[in-house]
């Protein structure tokens, strides 16, 4: 399985910090492994509408987060703004934060 | 078109189609781009959020009773959380806390309050004493600050590129700024009004920062985000680090890890791009120089003149949602005309600032001529 993040706008686009990042889960140790298939799996993530929550009317400076999930057959992306209310997604932003490389 | 929010509230919306599609007719090609995509995507699921031109009149400010020209503040503690607005730990009156975040934010508030006070006469961000409320330690390592319409929002940096987000005054300055052009103009977050919009957040930002070291406009830094970053980012020549500059566009950071700061200086650069709601807080630069060239060639405190005409132009009722740099430069000559002047040295100065970064003004012919004896401050409402 592997995850992306990618990050958009917020109070200041810096180019070295809004590459997208990426975790594949052979690269991760088992136990982190697990961990990412259970948060995908808890998120009910392929389920999920691409829109995972938009920022409030007249909001500025904040972020859109798009989160994309390829695991075998199956591919699927969720994006959504801060403020990040959903604790399934801000989980799953923060552990490819964690857990990606090079980015 | 769109309905009413609570009045206390900015009354804002997300973009309605006809501005989409004034966009995509009128907008620049990264502007039809975004506007054609989201026109022909599903609006709940791309949609981009800007704000609305609600009312035609401005009557809602008209109907609503001022209220007391007095500071509001109520501090927050985000608690590493992103649920808002959090705890309450400092209401107005109260005494420092022991935490500096907490007191920076309270104090720029405070600092942000009695600028549009006494600079513009104006009663909070929206001119009718709407109370002011910021949420610090908010997520945890989270690196942005924001505006959701209704507060502020300020994480405490990564703490390996970025400080705590209410170390700049003019960070508080630009965010609550938002608050003010929502109650106002309403540019659209996107495109050039985007871009509009931010350098306006960034002007004010600045220009509080001025206002309270009592600085005149060549003794300013004109630099938005000293402090924020860590003390191993790195700039050109040695300087700190800072996020952007009004003066120079383009020089605020330049670091083997984060990269340079992308903005450009004047309109032969402009970046087209579909990232950042095309490129807002890239494109600002153009602008934000505009600004720093006026208010060095009219000199003394850039908050008094230049300041002023910036101002009017974003209380403007003509000034659209969907304003271009080119409709916003008329519009702050036209301001500088009726203010001080159609043969003042504040208008020239403001049109030469424009023809410096490359932005024509349209159609001056057009520009009704208002004798300096007549142009009072305050004409433009
Ligand atoms: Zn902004």
């Amino acid at each position: 399985m592997r995850i992306q993040l990618e990050t958009d706008g917020g109070f200041a686009l810096i180019p070295g910090l809004s590459r997208p990042l990426t975790v594949d889960t052979k690269e991760l140790r088992p136990v982190d492994a697990a961990e990412l298939s259970r948060l995908v799996e808890d998120a009910g993530f392929f389920a999920r509408p691409t829109s995972g929550g938009e920022a409030p009317a007249g909001a500025a400076d904040v972020r859109r987060f798009t989160l994309s999930v390829v695991a075998g057959a199956r591919r699927h992306t969720v994006s959504f703004s801060d403020p990040v209310t959903d604790p399934h997604l801000a989980a799953l932003r923060d552990f490819v934060r964690t857990h990606a490389r090079g980015g | 078109m769109c309905h009413h929010a609570p009045h206390r509230h900015p009354i804002l919306c997300i973009l309605p189609p006809q501005i989409l599609r004034e966009l995509a007719r009128n907008g620049t090609a990264a502007e039809r781009d975004i506007a054609l995509a989201t026109l022909a995507t599903d609006q709940t699921a791309r949609m981009t959020r800007v704000t609305c031109e609600l009312q035609e009149s401005g009557a809602h400010h008209a109907l609503m009773p001022a209220g007391p020209a007095r500071k509001q503040r109520t501090v927050y503690d985000g608690g590493a959380r992103e649920a808002l607005p959090g705890r309450v730990v400092r209401n107005e009156g109260d005494k420092a806390t022991r935490d500096a975040a907490v007191n920076e934010a309270y104090d720029g508030l405070g600092a942000t309050w009695n600028f549009y006070f006494t600079a513009y006469q104006r009663n909070s961000i929206d001119d009718r004493g709407v109370r002011l409320d910021a949420t610090v330690h908010y997520g945890k390592r989270y690196d942005n600050a924001f505006w959701n319409g209704q507060q502020m929002i300020f994480g405490d940096g990564d703490g390996k590129y970025f400080n705590r987000f209410t170390a700049a005054l003019d960070v508080i300055g630009h965010e609550l700024t938002h608050g003010v052009t929502g109650s106002e103009a309403r540019l659209a977050y996107l495109g050039q009004p985007g871009a509009l919009n931010e350098s306006i957040s960034d002007i004010f930002g600045s220009l509080i920062k001025q206002f309270t070291l009592d600085q005149t406009a060549d003794r300013a830094d004109w630099l938005i985000g000293v402090g924020l970053f860590s003390s191993r980012v790195k700039a050109n020549g040695g300087r700190a680090a800072a996020l952007r500059s009004l003066k120079s566009p383009g020089t605020g950071y330049n670091d083997p890890v984060l990269g340079k700061d992308p903005q450009p200086a004047h309109m032969a650069d402009f970046v087209h791009t579909s990232r950042d709601n095309g490129g807002v807080h890239i494109n600002s630069g153009i602008p934000n120089r505009a600004f720093y060239l006026a208010a060095m060639a009219i000199g003394g405190k850039a908050w008094e003149r230049a300041g002023r005409i910036w101002y009017e132009t974003i209380r403007d009722r003509q000034l659209k949602p969907t304003a271009q740099f080119a409709d916003f430069a008329l519009r702050t000559a036209m301001a500088a005309g009726r203010l001080y002047g159609s043969a003042s040295d504040e208008r020239t100065a403001v049109l030469a600032a424009w023809r410096q970064v490359g932005v024509t003004v349209p159609s001056l012919q057009a520009e009704p001529h208002v004798p300096a004896s007549v142009a009072t401050v305050g004409a433009a409402d």
